[in-house]
């Protein structure tokens, strides 16, 4: 009886231990909207370049350079519950492993408005949350703007 | 009865009136170089085509108006974008009114410098994107373009981009960079609205989200808190997508069966001025088989590899051309005639694939790769005791205006119709990353490619251009 105890524990620790890597990668599935990082060295955002953006196109590419092995999930704000929940598409968590040249894209669709999104990376020990409020424009207004000199569409960006 | 007279007369009239209008109009679309019917339909043409034998005529893609044929066209619109290579309908649709304003561009001396962020923005509003296989020397270009101008000052060329000017004009701005100083100028030049709207409208399909420039991304500049380890110039597309690639198969139709097809041998032979019955013939232990005669020798490899050297420089074949331009374009010919000659009935489907500048000598080396499915063949063939290593599909030699060496791996390709699960560029970097030390490097160019090693099912792969002109093949 005894030994079979004993190797109950032993593939119950082993079970355990094996499965701590997955579970302390996986982000969770919603965030509070106060939530502090641990760290501010794990990713880098480079689009959009500043936390609060407008842009005109619906399909918004985020990207960023992280520290290799990281994971980025994406979440988006949820006003009701003011949690940041996790984004799925087609059934698919918007989450990825960073490989070794550090690049990360991530298409999204945008809402109407201003799209409050979390980029949030882990590497099982530390973590960086970063807040993006990223504001698609009406596109009838910006839609017309293709037929201005460049210049001007230079300028006005 | 006069009434039944005048009747008839009228109706003569009208017959004769209607004939006349009928005979001018079918005259002016006749001058006009238009179809006489909305269909094509020509009896006469119809009943010709059923009695005359058909022939099948010598197709080849190597011709001096293709040598200056893009490698790809992007085109933008708002949301959409689309891709196509030269080997599209929509490409060859495209192609005229392109290579019109560009040479219109190159011609033009109302030139504006712009800066490398209005670079970036041309390349996301409503734009074509030009991109060349090569970089070409621009008063050299301008000739091939079929322009006789000549521009003092010449500079290396293979990147453009088109965009609207505004809505009132009929002008486009065609944005020319300097591949060797990376300098931008802008041209206005004259292109119907209603011509680029077209083409615009048309052929920008599919998402702009899965394939953003670097641009867009802003990878191609270095990020703060020093994560970022390779930089990817602005013009260069990545595809965030996995995509699903067709495998090609490569034929090789000199050698099969253990034997050379002579039909094949002889009409290589009669090209580098040899002939297969008064040659001396070796046949070599890997059953490779050299023809040698008093002045150059041609050597035939099972693995599709064949070799002609003159025994000195002042022995080769003449192009006839007295300058770079000359001897470029006697390459050119020479390729396609050979292959004309030797596979009548199956496309050449090759371009330049080292850098057109005229390094004012008529003393220079070419090569040139294949295409299949609209993708460059990588031909990695590793040196053995037999030859050296070949990396392109052709290598040509010439010295004084004379081919004294000419290599070629005589293959073309076909569908395999099976495919394979790609990787998203993303992927492929991180591939390349982890096996090369690429820190601080920047990619020039990203590109798919087919890798041909010797296996008859060609994959594609990933091509990597970096700035110190390093192509590395992501497999």
């Amino acid at each position: 009886m005894k030994r079979f105890i004993k190797t109950l524990i032993a593939l119950s620790l082993t079970a355990v231990l094996g499965l701590c890597p997955l579970t302390g990668f996986a982000a969770s599935e919603s965030i509070t909207y106060d939530y502090a990082s641990s760290c501010d060295w794990l990713v880098t955002v480079i689009n959009p370049e500043t936390l609060s953006s407008t842009t005109s196109s619906r399909t918004f590419v985020i990207s960023a350079v992280a520290v290799e092995g990281s994971v980025i999930t994406v979440y988006s704000l949820n006003p009701e519950t003011n949690l940041y929940e996790k984004i799925y598409v087609d059934g698919v968590p918007l989450e990825t492993t960073v490989g070794a040249s550090g690049l990360y894209a991530q298409q999204i669709t945008l809402k109407d408005g201003t799209n409050n999104l979390m980029v949030y990376a882990s590497n099982g020990v530390d973590d960086q949350a970063i807040r993006l409020d990223i504001t698609l424009l009406e596109e009838t207004f910006l839609e017309k703007l293709w037929f201005v000199p460049l210049d001007l569409v230079n300028l006005l960006q | 009865m006069l009434k039944l007279r005048i009747k008839k007369e009228t109706l003569k009239t009208y017959t004769l009136v209607a004939l006349i209008i009928s005979s001018v109009f079918l005259t002016g679309k006749i001058w006009l170089d238009e179809k006489l019917w909305p269909e094509g339909y020509n009896f006469f043409a119809i009943i010709t085509d059923k009695f005359t034998p058909q022939q099948e005529p010598v197709v080849s893609s190597l011709t001096k108006e293709t040598i200056a044929f893009p490698k790809t066209l992007i085109v933008t619109n708002v949301e959409k974008r689309s891709v196509y290579a030269a080997d599209s309908e929509q490409f060859a649709a495209m192609l005229p009114e392109i290579k019109l304003a560009l040479r219109t561009a190159l011609e033009s001396a109302e030139t504006t410098p712009i800066t490398e962020q209005e670079w970036a923005v041309a390349l996301k509003t409503r734009s074509i994107h030009v991109v060349y296989p090569v970089a070409y020397d621009s008063a050299l270009f301008l000739n091939i373009l079929g322009s006789y101008q000549n521009k003092p000052d010449s500079a290396p060329v293979r990147e453009f981009i088109i965009t609207a000017n505004d809505v009132a004009s009929n002008t486009v701005n065609v944005y020319i960079r300097n591949q060797a100083t990376s300098e931008i100028t802008k041209v206005p030049v004259s292109m119907s609205k209603q011509v680029f709207d077209s083409m615009v409208d048309s052929y920008a399909s599919h998402s702009i989200g899965s394939i953003a420039y670097s641009s867009e991304l802003n990878f191609d500049k270095a990020a703060t808190g020093g994560l970022q380890k390779v930089i990817i110039d602005s013009g260069v597309l990545i595809q965030l997508n996995k995509q699903i690639n067709n495998m090609v198969e490569e034929i090789n139709p000199i050698y099969s069966d253990g034997e050379f097809n002579p039909e094949v041998v002889e009409g290589v032979l009669r090209q580098f001025g040899c002939n297969a019955d008064n040659t001396r013939k070796y046949t070599e232990k890997d059953n490779s088989v050299l023809y040698v005669e008093n002045y150059a020798s041609v050597k035939f490899h099972t693995n599709g590899l064949i070799e002609y050297k003159s025994v000195n420089n002042s022995k080769g074949i003449p192009l006839g051309g007295s300058d770079f331009y000359g001897g470029l374009l006697g390459c050119v010919d020479f390729v396609n005639h050979m292959w004309g000659e030797v596979f009548p009935s199956t496309p050449l489907n090759i371009n330049i694939s080292s850098d057109v500048i005229d390094a004012g000598s008529n003393s220079f080396m070419l090569t040139m790769d294949y295409f299949a499915d609209g993708a460059q063949v990588n031909i990695s063939l590793p040196q053995t005791t037999s030859h050296q290593a070949m990396n392109h599909a052709v290598e040509i030699t010439v010295v004084d205006g004379k081919i004294t060496s000419y290599r070629q791996m005589m293959t073309y390709y076909k569908s395999a119709e099976q495919s394979t699960d790609g990787v998203s560029t993303i992927e492929a970097l991180d591939k390349l990353m982890a096996e090369n030390d690429m820190q601080g490097q920047v990619i020039r160019d990203l590109y798919p490619v087919y890798i041909s090693d010797g296996s008859p099912l060609l994959k594609s792969a990933w091509a990597v251009r970096t700035a110190d002109g390093k192509t590395v093949v992501i497999n």
